[in-house]
C-alpha cells in the first residue's frame, strides 16, 4: 500500500497492487501458453490450454445462448481472474477480492454488463418496458432488483474471502505448524474456486435473464 | 478496511485493461486457432462426402455399363447360335435336294438304259431268228408269209418259258 502524491494523497490499496502483479502473471502465462499455437497436431501444452477455454466457452455458451458469445470473453476473464485472486492467499499475499472496493467493481462492472445486455437485446425502449413485466405494478422490485443484484454478488464474495482470510489468519495464529493445511485447502482453493464460479455463474444468469 | 475510495477506479481501470489484454493475448489466439481448425475440419468433411458421392455415381454408373454389357454379349451369342442353326439347316436341306435329285438322276439313267438295252436285244433277236429260220426252211416263201412268221417266233421267243415250241 502507497500513496499517489497528488493533493491530499491518494491512498493506493495493497489489492489493486496485487491485482497488477496477477495481472502481469497473467498476461506472462498467456504469452507463453499462446506461443506457436498451431492449427494442425497441436501439442500437449496447446490441447490442454484449448480444452480449457472451450469448456469454459462451452459453460458460458449453455447459460448465455448463442447471442451471448460476445460477452464470453469478460466472463472467461472474470472467472480466471477472480480464481487465481481467490488462491492467492496461499502465496502469502491479502487476496484482492478481500477488499471491498474490488468486489464491488466486479459487481458494478456485472451491473453495467447485465443492463447492457438487456439494452443491447431489445433496444432501450424495449429496456424500460421490461420494467413493467410481468405486472406494471412490479415496476419498484424491478428497480430495485437492478441494485440488489450486484449488492449481493459483491457481499457474498467479499464475505466468503474476508471470512476466510480471517479464519486462516486465526488458525495461522494458533497453530501455525500442521493445522492451516487442511483449513487452507478448504477456505483457499475449494471456496475460492466455489465463489468466482459462482460470480460468474450468477452474473450469465441474470445476464440471459434481461436478453429474455 | 470497509471502505469505499478511489481504489474502486481503479480496479474496474484494472479490469478493463485485464480483459483487453486477455482477450488480445490469451482468447483471441486460441480461439481463433480453435475456429480454424473447426473450418479446416468442415471442409475436409465436404470434400470427402463430395469424393464419396463421386464414387458412388461413378460405381453406379460403372453398373449400368457392365450389365448392358451382359446383356449385348447374350444378345449376341442368342444371335449367333440362330444364324447358326439356321445355317444348318440351310445347308442339310440343299445337302438333301442335292441327293433326291442325283437319285432321281440315277434312276431315269438306269431305267433309259434298260429301255435301250431292250430295244437292241428285241431288234438282235428278231434277225437272229430271221437268220435261223430262214437257214431251218431254207426255202423262200412270200413275205406276208415271212412277217407273220417273224411276229410269231417274236411273241414265242419274248417268253423265255415257252421256248421249247421251236
Amino acid at each position: 500500500m502507497f500513496t499517489i502524491p497528488i493533493g491530499k494523497g491518494i491512498p493506493v490499496f495493497e489489492s489493486v497492487v496485487v491485482t497488477w502483479v496477477i495481472m502481469a502473471v497473467l498476461v506472462v502465462l498467456s504469452l507463453i501458453l499462446t506461443r506457436n499455437l498451431k492449427v494442425m497436431n497441436p501439442g500437449k501444452k496447446q490441447l490442454l490450454l484449448e480444452a480449457g477455454i472451450d469448456s469454459l466457452r462451452k459453460f458460458f455458451r449453455g447459460i448465455l445462448g448463442e447471442e451471448g458469445d460476445r460477452y464470453i470473453p469478460y466472463m472467461m476473464t472474470v472467472i480466471i481472474f477472480l480464481g487465481v485472486s481467490n488462491v492467492s492467499g496461499i502465496f502469502g499475499v491479502k487476496p484482492p477480492t478481500k477488499d471491498l472496493n474490488v468486489t464491488l467493481a466486479l459487481a458494478l462492472m456485472s451491473m453495467f454488463l447485465i443492463e447492457y445486455c438487456g439494452i443491447h437485446k431489445k433496444g432501450l425502449k424495449g429496456f424500460f418496458k421490461s420494467f413493467l413485466d410481468p405486472i406494471p405494478v412490479m415496476l419498484p422490485m424491478n428497480i430495485m432488483e437492478v441494485f440488489i443484484r450486484p449488492t449481493a454478488l459483491c457481499f457474498r464474495l467479499f464475505g466468503n474471502i474476508l471470512g476466510g482470510f480471517v479464519v486462516m489468519a486465526l488458525v495461522e495464529f494458533v497453530c501455525p505448524a500442521i493445522l492451516p493445511i487442511p483449513f487452507s485447502l478448504y477456505f483457499d482453493f475449494f471456496d475460492g474456486f466455489i465463489q468466482a464460479y459462482i460470480f460468474v455463474f450468477l452474473t450469465s444468469m441474470f445476464m440471459s435473464e434481461t436478453m429474455d | 478496511m470497509i471502505q469505499i475510495n478511489m481504489n474502486l477506479v481503479f480496479t474496474i481501470i484494472n479490469l478493463l485493461v485485464l480483459y483487453l489484454l486477455m482477450k488480445k493475448f490469451l482468447f483471441g489466439p486460441v480461439i481463433h486457432v480453435m475456429d480454424q481448425r473447426q473450418q479446416m475440419l468442415d471442409q475436409q468433411l465436404e470434400e470427402a462426402k463430395k469424393t464419396e458421392d463421386r464414387a458412388n455415381e461413378l460405381q453406379k454408373k460403372y453398373e449400368t455399363a457392365l450389365k448392358s454389357a451382359k446383356e449385348d454379349s447374350c444378345r449376341i451369342v442368342e444371335k449367333a447360335k440362330l444364324e447358326a442353326k439356321a445355317q444348318a439347316e440351310q445347308t442339310a436341306q440343299a445337302a438333301r435336294a442335292e441327293a433326291d435329285r442325283m437319285l432321281a438322276k440315277a434312276r431315269d439313267d438306269i431305267s433309259a438304259e434298260r429301255e435301250m438295252a431292250m430295244k437292241e436285244m428285241q431288234g438282235e433277236v428278231g434277225r437272229l431268228a430271221m437268220e435261223a429260220a430262214s437257214r431251218i426252211l431254207d426255202r423262200q416263201v412270200g413275205a406276208d408269209q415271212d412277217l407273220a412268221m417273224y411276229d410269231q417266233f417274236i411273241k414265242k421267243a419274248g417268253d423265255p418259258h415257252d421256248n421249247s415250241s421251236c
